[in-house]
């Protein structure tokens, strides 16, 4: 792993014009192809075997979750919504996508940061930017032949659409479409959906209506079968129609049960059930004797963008509006650095499979908003 | 490998990295009227009435509705709006009256053997003031030839009916408004 300086395409930001990137340098620059991350394919496999190792042991959480009453309180899922969290699971409910966060420094384990399994973005940028990037680098020769990427997100998105259980023959999908990166992300699944066959409809989250009966409606008044929602779950339930998701009268994608998931407690679980797993760092709920010799990582149970992350002994809680559920603490893994930059493996899972990945990279050893995201691509 | 073998986008302007061949269309037919259809269909010309009986019948279930002549008007031109019979509007369980679009033309279902299609109404929403192309009741553009023609897969899936009306909307969106909520 390496972290190469490069020539950035001249024409690159019409290029991201035409292909709909709008959102490159929103809060100052974010894609940012001065640099690339070069990998062996060694590198790749160890990388995608972490991500698919991480993803069974989920699938056993989710399994253990959902039998115990007292796990899912202790990830603040309110009560009435566990038996919609466990029917979601045992119909089998299949999902879509999820990105694993891993420090990787080339060498040893992945780590797994965090797991963003409901509403993960930096989608597009991976799965289409960052291809296009390669082709055409190759094809102007700025990279030799045969240079590869750890990237089939769009191939596997088309086929995931397949098979996850569409109910109905329209998909709605429904986000923040007031945020240009929401947007974009929502149309591109819209998009794979589309050519997955499926008739679609995009819609602000807000749009979406509810009839006497409860049910969904979009702003026709055409029942709503399949959600796909860039929305996240625990926003959901917390707020005004969230009687209306326990008639269970449309199929939400992610899955109810992607609850357990999203949630950092998720990594107290983990460690709990499978301690001293190579691709796991030790972390525990706050409030316990944890042990943990500082620095380590205190990060709310639902948290987003690392807004109220704090490194205790080291860095400040970032600001935001998080923490009133409870937090993890987690031994702090430092990322590696190269050239002053702290890159996080983005390692995406597509239908349970891993897909591809996607960097971004920040000067402050925090990963946030405002990172950038670097292209990656294999040689050797 | 690793990377995905081809890359298509069928929406966010991407003219410049379509790097595939065109989308795969279905073939199937649109006509305005019955009389054009028999003009062109020569080997089951019954089709011709039935498609559009079945299409007028899905018309009633699956039009655009709006809560205004004027809002529907101002999508689809002065005059080519309707209003929604009392007896639909009863047996939607809906409180209030409704209007929609007039139906400007039928594709027809089950053509060259595709038994899952389903005949389609049609309408033409105004595009700088004037109809535009067809597009069936889900908004999938048909494009504006009448006879043969091919369309976009998604344009054959049978059309959805409404539900009841909204009672209320806005029950979502009260926590993110205004800021990504992706991670």
């Amino acid at each position: 792993m390496e972290r190469i300086s490069l020539a950035p395409r001249p024409d690159w930001q019409d290029t991201a014009a035409e292909a709909g990137f709008t959102f490159h340098s929103e809060n100052g620059p974010y894609w940012d192809e001065a640099a690339a991350y070069r990998f062996t394919l060694a590198q790749v496999e160890q990388i995608e075997e972490a991500t698919e190792s991480l993803e069974s042991l989920c699938y056993q959480v989710v399994d253990r979750a959902v039998g115990d009453p007292a796990v899912l309180e202790r990830l603040a899922i309110p009560d009435r919504f566990h038996d919609l969290v466990r029917r979601s699971w045992t119909d089998r409910e299949r999902n879509l996508y999820g990105r694993f966060d891993f420090s990787y420094d080339g060498g040893t384990p992945p780590k797994l940061l965090e797991y963003n399994a409901d509403t993960p973005t930096s989608l597009y940028e991976a799965a289409v930017f960052q291809w296009v990037w390669l082709e055409q680098m190759i094809g102007r020769g700025a990279l030799p032949e045969g240079s590869d990427q750890f990237n089939s997100l769009h191939e596997r998105l088309v086929e995931a659409w397949k098979g996850v259980g569409v109910v109905g023959d329209r998909l709605h999908f429904a986000g923040v479409m007031a945020a240009e990166e929401d947007r974009v992300t929502v149309a591109y699944l819209a998009d794979c959906a589309r050519q997955a066959g499926f008739a679609t409809e995009e819609m602000d989250v807000a749009e979406i209506g509810v009839t006497t009966a409860g049910d969904f409606v979009d702003l026709r008044d055409r029942p709503i079968r399949t959600l796909f929602k860039l929305y996240p779950w625990e926003f959901m339930v917390r707020e005004q129609y969230a009687a209306s998701l326990l008639r269970r009268s449309a199929r939400i994608v992610e899955p109810a049960w992607k609850m357990v998931l999203s949630n950092k407690g998720l990594l107290a679980l983990l460690w709990e059930m499978f301690p001293g797993h190579p691709n796991l760092l030790p972390a525990f709920f706050d409030g316990t004797e944890h042990g943990l010799e500082q620095p380590y990582v205190r990060k709310p149970l639902l948290s987003r963008e690392g807004a109220n992350v704090e490194i205790v002994g080291m860095l400040d809680a970032e600001g935001g509006p998080y923490g009133a559920e409870g937090y993890v603490v987690q031994q702090f893994a430092p990322l590696p650095c190269f050239d002053g930059n702290y890159p996080v493996i983005g390692s995406w899972v597509v239908a349970g499979q891993p897909a591809g990945m996607g960097i971004r990279e920040d000067t402050s050893p925090v990963t946030r908003n405002t990172s950038r995201f670097i292209p990656h691509f294999i040689q050797g | 490998m690793k990377r995905s073998r081809r890359i298509k986008l069928t929406m966010l302007g991407a003219s410049a990295i379509v790097l595939t061949a065109c989308e795969e269309r279905v073939e199937t037919q649109v006509y305005e009227t019955v009389e054009q259809c028999l003009a062109n269909v020569e080997e089951h010309p019954d089709d011709c009435r039935r498609n559009f009986e079945s299409a007028r019948a899905s018309h009633a279930e699956t039009a655009p509705r709006y809560t205004s002549q004027a809002e529907c008007e101002a999508e689809f031109g002065d005059g080519r709006c309707e209003a929604g019979s009392a007896g639909q509007q009863a047996e939607a369980g809906q409180g209030g009256s409704f209007f929609m679009p007039v139906m400007m033309g039928y594709m027809l279902g089950n053509a060259l053997g595709r038994s899952s299609m389903a005949a389609q109404p049609l309408y033409r929403p105004l595009v700088n003031g004037t109809p535009g192309s067809f597009r069936t009741p889900g908004n999938v553009d048909v494009g504006s030839a009448v006879g043969r023609t091919s369309v976009r897969p998604s344009a054959v899936n049978a059309p959805v009916a409404n539900a009841g009306q909204a009672i209320s909307r806005g029950g979502f969106g009260a926590r993110g408004a205004a800021t990504a909520t992706g991670g």
